[in-house]
């Protein structure tokens, strides 16, 4: 393990910021990436929050799915907001054959849910939009933020599931004719289907059909481009940081994401815990109790329990240890913020759990 | 705390709905302040239930308030089996039909969830029934699922769930959401944005928004004879930012909510949800709110 945050992370192509909801996850991977970029890389980070975060932390209305410089960091630092529309969109244009099959699919209703509810379509088009990043060339490194709570671990099996349900034999019974040995499966599942209609309405089974039957033949290379975004994310180039806070339920998340990653045989490279009560350096030992050093002990007592706490859950989850990050007493709200947190980035040292 | 104080307080967190939604960002105790409107209700002398789609967070064995943990498949299930698919629901859903039906259209799960509360409300078994619903950009498309679903299945059981559904949720006597939030930047642009979007078209009745973890303010005559540059100063000043801060949010929330806005304190930390709910049920029982 490096003694700097920056040092550890400064040879990885990618960079996966993972962690529960509140703890200051987008504007610590925007912080990493300004970190990254002063070291001489070319950083680019991507966020899918849908709130737009991240262009508010970085006093930029405009981010899109392209990514735009930020002003002060220099041309190295760029970043970019998924827009996952944008990215299917352009995702169905490559694979469709005719024009004909573009407007089937994307006039679809199931289309239009797939787009914007289905849980995991978003961070499946985040690692499109990755790739598409990664194959330009323009960057050496790519930050990407992740949406928070147990959304967090979903866009692992993103890629997958979504292949999957692209590729569902159950739909592709109704397309065309099972061989013999599938014939009963299909008989029965056409008559599945068909009371299902009774329930949803014929019409949201008709559009589902219409769906797969226009997506037919585009699987494949949707499924290869899932497949190649899977490999990607499990090779040793990408690394996963995980940000919490000293928060007891951020902590008890940031466990769960450790706990699932491992399962799925990731491991966490770095933990970074942030807003922590800043050391306000040793009591005065004059003795005289006044309501000053009363706030003083206040917030020593407070540094110390978060610290208890980090330590008592990172060993729950056989975590080596973390980089503390003080709480800068300012809201990450502006450029000059981001500066900040950055430099504090920079010098953040691994701290060693004992035993 | 006295039936009458925690009535007091209810009253000014939610009033009197059947249903309330509590939402915010993820992360802004949602579960702790779901529990203690469940605490409260229940310190009212009322019947609670409290409503969780995600068992992890709140849910304590052996527990005196009434929990319900409501998951997607097993609702499915259930509807599916009570409109005339008896056992064959069960085999809908080992097949894979139920899950590819459901993932071609994820709001079908969400309104049946929102069906299975309607059930619930319409029930009458509870005085109030607490949802503690998923963070705001998933709470946003669970509300609007019946809306979506009403234009995509225009016949069949589903639609007229659809409208059941809507109905329920712009019904400001029976149902309203509290938004929980934190003195803090983005946590407070978010509640802005939910309200906004619940109040405007979703039509439902925003009853308050909470602020959770309000920091402590300042020992009395702590700014008195610090020195330039020691680590008091230093120690007063960051503690006094992030008061001022919090008091600059909370002035932002009321412009938006007006009276409408309920104060937390900050109770320490604890890893237990139930608990935290408990030491502020406390805390607001002396008269801190």
């Amino acid at each position: 393990m490096t003694a700097t945050l920056v040092e550890g992370l400064a040879d990885q192509h990618t960079i996966v910021c993972l962690g529960p909801g509140g703890v200051g996850k987008t504007t610590t991977a925007a912080a990493v990436g300004a970190a990254l970029s002063r070291n001489g890389s070319r950083v680019c980070v991507l966020t899918i929050d849908p709130a737009r975060r991240l262009a508010g932390a970085l006093g930029l209305d405009q981010v899109g799915n392209d990514p735009v410089s930020v002003p002060g960091f220099g041309d190295s630092f760029k970043v970019a907001m998924l827009d996952a529309r944008i990215t299917f969109d352009e995702m169905v244009r490559r694979y469709a054959v005719s024009e004909q099959q573009i407007q089937e699919i994307t006039r679809n209703p199931v289309y239009w849910n797939l787009v914007t509810r289905l849980s995991g379509t978003q961070e499946y088009m985040a690692f499109e939009r990755l790739w598409e990043l990664r194959e330009s060339g323009m960057f050496d490194t790519i930050v990407v933020d992740t949406p928070p709570a147990q959304a967090a671990i979903d866009f692992l099996h993103a890629p997958m599931r979504l292949a999957g349900f692209l590729d569902n034999r159950i739909f592709k019974f109704l397309l065309k004719p099972p061989p013999f040995y599938l014939r009963p499966l299909a008989t029965a599942t056409r008559s599945l289907i068909r009371q299902m209609a009774q329930v949803v309405g014929a019409q949201v089974i008709d559009d589902t059909i219409q769906f797969f039957q226009a997506f037919s033949g585009i699987e494949d290379g949707f499924r290869e481009r899932a497949e190649a975004t899977s490999t990607l994310l499990a090779s040793s180039m990408t690394s996963y940081l995980l940000v919490t806070s000293a928060r007891p339920d951020a902590l008890a998340g940031s466990m769960r994401i450790a706990g699932l990653l491992a399962e799925i045989g990731h491991e966490v490279a770095a933990v970074a815990v942030n807003r922590l009560t800043p050391d306000f350096g040793d009591l005065p030992r004059s003795g005289v109790a006044g309501p000053a050093s009363q706030l003083m002990e206040e917030l020593a007592a407070e540094r110390e329990q978060e610290l208890a706490a980090v330590a008592r859950h990172l060993a729950a989850g056989s975590l080596p240890g973390f980089f503390p990050l003080d709480d800068l007493g300012i809201e990450v709200a502006s450029i000059g913020t981001l500066a900040l947190m950055s430099d504090a980035i920079r010098s953040s040292v691994f701290v060693k759990l004992a035993g | 705390m006295l039936i009458s104080r925690a009535r007091i307080l209810l009253g000014q967190m939610i009033g009197d709905p059947k249903l309330v939604i509590v939402t915010g960002k993820g992360g802004v105790g949602k579960s702790s302040v779901s529990r203690l409107l469940a605490r409260l209700a229940q310190l009212a002398g009322l019947h609670p239930l409290l409503v969780l789609f995600d068992d992890l967070a709140t849910y304590r064995e052996g527990d005196d308030l009434e929990v319900l943990v409501l998951k997607p498949e097993p609702v499915m299930v259930e509807y599916l089996e009570s409109h005339g698919f008896g056992a064959l629901a069960g085999h809908m859903a080992k097949s894979g039909v139920l899950g590819a039906v459901s993932t071609a259209i994820p709001g079908i799960r969400d309104l049946l969830l929102l069906a299975k509360l309607n059930q619930l409300v319409n029930a009458a078994k509870h005085d109030v029934i607490i949802l503690d619903a998923p963070a705001s950009g998933h709470a946003l498309s669970l509300l609007t699922s019946p809306e979506g679903l009403g234009g995509i299945a225009t016949e069949g059981p589903v639609a007229t769930q659809s409208i059941e559904v809507l109905e329920l949720l712009r019904d400001h006597e029976k149902t309203g959401a509290v938004i929980v939030t934190l003195p803090e930047e983005t946590p407070i642009q978010e509640a802005e944005e939910l309200m906004a979007r619940l109040g405007g078209p979703l039509g439902v009745n925003v009853l308050s928004c909470v602020v959770n973890q309000m920091p402590p303010g300042l020992p009395a005559g702590a700014e008195l004879g610090l020195a330039d540059g020691s680590a008091e100063a230093a120690a007063f000043h960051y503690r006094l930012g992030r008061f001022q801060a919090a008091a600059a949010h909370v002035s932002r929330v009321e412009s938006a909510f007006g009276s409408r806005v309920a104060l937390l304190p900050w109770v320490g930390f604890r890893d237990d949800v139930a608990e935290t709910a408990d030491h502020l049920a406390s805390a607001l029982g002396e008269g801190l709110l």
